[in-house]
């Protein structure tokens, strides 16, 4: 099974992920844990080509920060993060449009993919009789 | 070859709204000794395999997760591998194909003379019904009573469900097997007059009359095919492609090549669609009961568009969201208080939106956006707006905009803030659920792949018998109308085998 997460991905994309989606941030050592794993298991079995797409648009997104903003993504503050990320989610191309789509799924998929996250939300099955 | 060699008759591909329904209408030959097998390459879902966890339901149920993308990734598609195909996981509406829909697809021999007596046998064979009052929650009632209040076309969609609890999750396979899907209805109609289901039997290849298939194992705990994991060959003097408009067509380019048709593939169209969201001020009734209970078809002849109401679950919701951030996640803390509206823009059928068979033996999809089919959107973004306003919400979140949310005192702004300008192709989440065409009926094998009985053109013993027959979008949820060509083509199989 093909880990997409590593350690060092697993940096870059989380710093993105709490901008994404905020509730990220103030998530349990246990929602977090259960974020990588749907993360992990829904890209196992993605090729490595996909893999590695990925990761560049992640290096992508620092090196655009790095030439808008003059610094790495994660050492900016929350209002500039925002700023570089809607540059990509609004952007006149189309593959970096595409790119940030794939990155703020994945993103989404670690926060309301969880199941115990449901009561929060409000959604709550009904019993089958 | 070492593989060990089945004969059969008939041998069925698939076994969702089209092969289901060939394999039952030719069950009863299996009583004057004739054999008939279904493959299907997924498994037969129990009761207790539903565990109503959005993520691991789509896992289990469809390729891809339910995301498999274009080429152009701009457009997921799901479709599922199941006993029963995609039948296991739609919402059960039952709409027959108009006239005007079946005079634009202009196949001779296909009009509601021939196909109405099928549709009928289906409706009831189904339980095709109209839910009663009491069972439609206030997401179905309010989109209705906007409709009406803005004098919009608004129907009642009929529904195929028997005992449904309105557990709220269709696409994830009905928990209690509400719905009467061809795995509910026809399969077991099937088996019971003799016909052979081989589940976990993936097609490779058809070899002049072989079969070529692998059967695999369960992933997990579903019943194994009574044919051991391995390599086998079904020979059969008659072959119905029934695996849905991506692998009928793929099948038989990696079968037969591409050149000797050249619609194979081709003409693809799929209904993509977007959902939509208006917060209510208050909680309301939304994921319990039947998720899609009203359409409302006023904009089909003029703008290309239908509108549905629906209810996803909270990750289909997020990633259908347009945007990030704060606004994203008040959003999602309302879900009990929003409302939901789907956009099903009807596509042309060009030529160069096409299915080819990819590297890995996977369907590669090739699908441009028409202009018209992106102004369907922005104009149907645009009403669905006014339906939510209309039904009293609070804020929209609509797509196609360069600010998150919409608020009522902006009611009046709507055609200047949801505008062409922007809706950018690859930022809104657009997904497509009735996957048509590829293998088009017709009578000019220069433009299509089979004739109006469904056999592939200059192949006497191959027949399709899916959605891929759809020459152009059918305009409404497909099933019903794939149940009703199947029963055409098995009608000419019948007569053949019966003639013998």
């Amino acid at each position: 099974m093909r880990v997409f997460l590593t350690p060092k991905t697993l940096r870059r994309f989380e710093i993105i992920q709490s901008v994404l989606v905020p509730r990220f941030a103030s998530f349990s050592n246990e929602q977090i844990l259960e974020s990588r794993c749907l993360i992990n298991s829904i890209l196992a079995g993605k090729s490595f080509f996909i893999h590695l797409k990925i990761k560049f648009f992640l290096v992508f997104i620092d090196f655009v920060s790095w030439i808008v903003a003059g610094n790495f993504f994660r050492k900016l503050n929350h209002a500039k993060q925002t700023r570089i990320l809607n540059l990509f989610f609004n952007s006149p191309i189309a593959l970096l449009r595409i790119g940030f789509w794939g990155v703020n799924t994945l993103a989404k998929l670690g926060v309301y993919g969880q199941v115990s996250f449901y009561p929060e939300i409000g959604y709550q099955q009904r019993e089958i009789k | 070859m070492s593989e060990k060699v089945f004969d059969y008759d008939v041998v069925i591909i698939g076994s969702g709204a089209g092969g289901g329904t060939i394999a039952k209408e030719l069950s009863p030959l299996c009583q004057k000794g004739l054999k008939v097998a279904l493959l299907e390459w997924g498994g037969s879902f129990e009761k207790k395999h539903n565990t109503r966890n959005e993520i691991e339901m789509a896992t289990r149920y469809y390729f891809e997760h339910g995301g498999l993308q274009t080429k152009q990734n701009d457009l997921t598609l799901a479709f599922a591998k199941a006993v029963g195909g995609t039948t296991t996981v739609y919402t059960g509406t039952s709409l027959k194909a108009s006239a005007s829909v079946l005079n634009r697809w202009a196949v001779p021999g296909i009009d509601l003379d021939d196909l109405n007596p099928r549709y009928e046998k289906y409706i009831q064979e189904n339980g095709v019904h109209l839910n009663s009052p009491e069972e439609i929650n206030e997401n179905n009632q309010l989109f209705y009573k906007a409709c009406k209040k803005l004098g919009y076309k608004v129907e009642q969609f009929p529904v195929n469900t028997r005992g449904c609890q309105g557990l709220g999750t269709c696409n994830l396979g009905c928990a209690v097997h509400a719905k009467q899907g061809t795995a509910a209805v026809q399969i077991p109609a099937a088996k019971k007059n003799g016909v052979d289901v081989f589940p976990f039997c993936k097609v490779e290849k058809i070899k002049d009359h072989d079969v070529l298939v692998t059967v695999s194992a369960p992933c997990f705990d579903q019943e194994p095919s009574s044919l051991a994991p391995g390599v086998y060959c079904f020979r059969a003097s008659k072959i119905v492609l029934a695996a849905g408009a991506l692998f009928s067509p793929i099948l038989l380019e990696k079968s037969f090549g591409n050149r000797k048709w050249p619609a194979l593939g081709r003409y693809f169209t799929c209904h993509p669609a977007l959902i939509l969201t208006g917060e209510h001020q208050r909680p309301i009734t939304n994921f319990v009961g039947h998720p899609k209970s009203y359409y409302c078809d006023e904009f089909t002849e003029s703008h290309r568009f239908v509108l549905e109401t629906c209810m996803y679950f909270p990750f289909t919701l997020a990633k259908n969201i347009c945007g990030f951030g704060e606004e994203l996640d008040d959003l999602m803390k309302h879900y009990a208080h929003l409302q939901m509206i789907l956009v099903l823009a009807i596509d042309e059928a060009r030529a160069e939106n096409r299915v080819r068979l990819g590297r890995n033996g996977m369907p590669k999809v090739f699908y441009h956006f028409s202009e018209s089919t992106i102004q369907s959107f922005v104009k149907a973004i645009q009403e669905s707006a006014r339906i939510f306003f209309a039904a009293g919400v609070r804020r929209v979140h609509a797509p196609a905009m360069d600010q998150f949310f919409i608020f009522p005192f902006e009611q009046k702004k709507i055609d200047s803030l949801i505008t062409r300008e922007h809706f950018k192709l690859g930022k809104i989440s657009i997904t497509a659920a009735h996957l048509m065409g590829g293998c088009r009926m017709g009578e000019d094998p220069r433009v299509s792949v089979t004739n109006s009985w469904g056999r592939v053109h200059g192949l006497n013993h191959v027949f399709v018998a899916d959605a891929s027959l759809f020459p152009k979008a059918v305009e409404i949820n497909p099933y019903l109308t794939i149940m009703a060509l199947a029963d055409r083509v098995a009608e000419g199989i019948k007569k053949e085998l019966e003639g013998k």
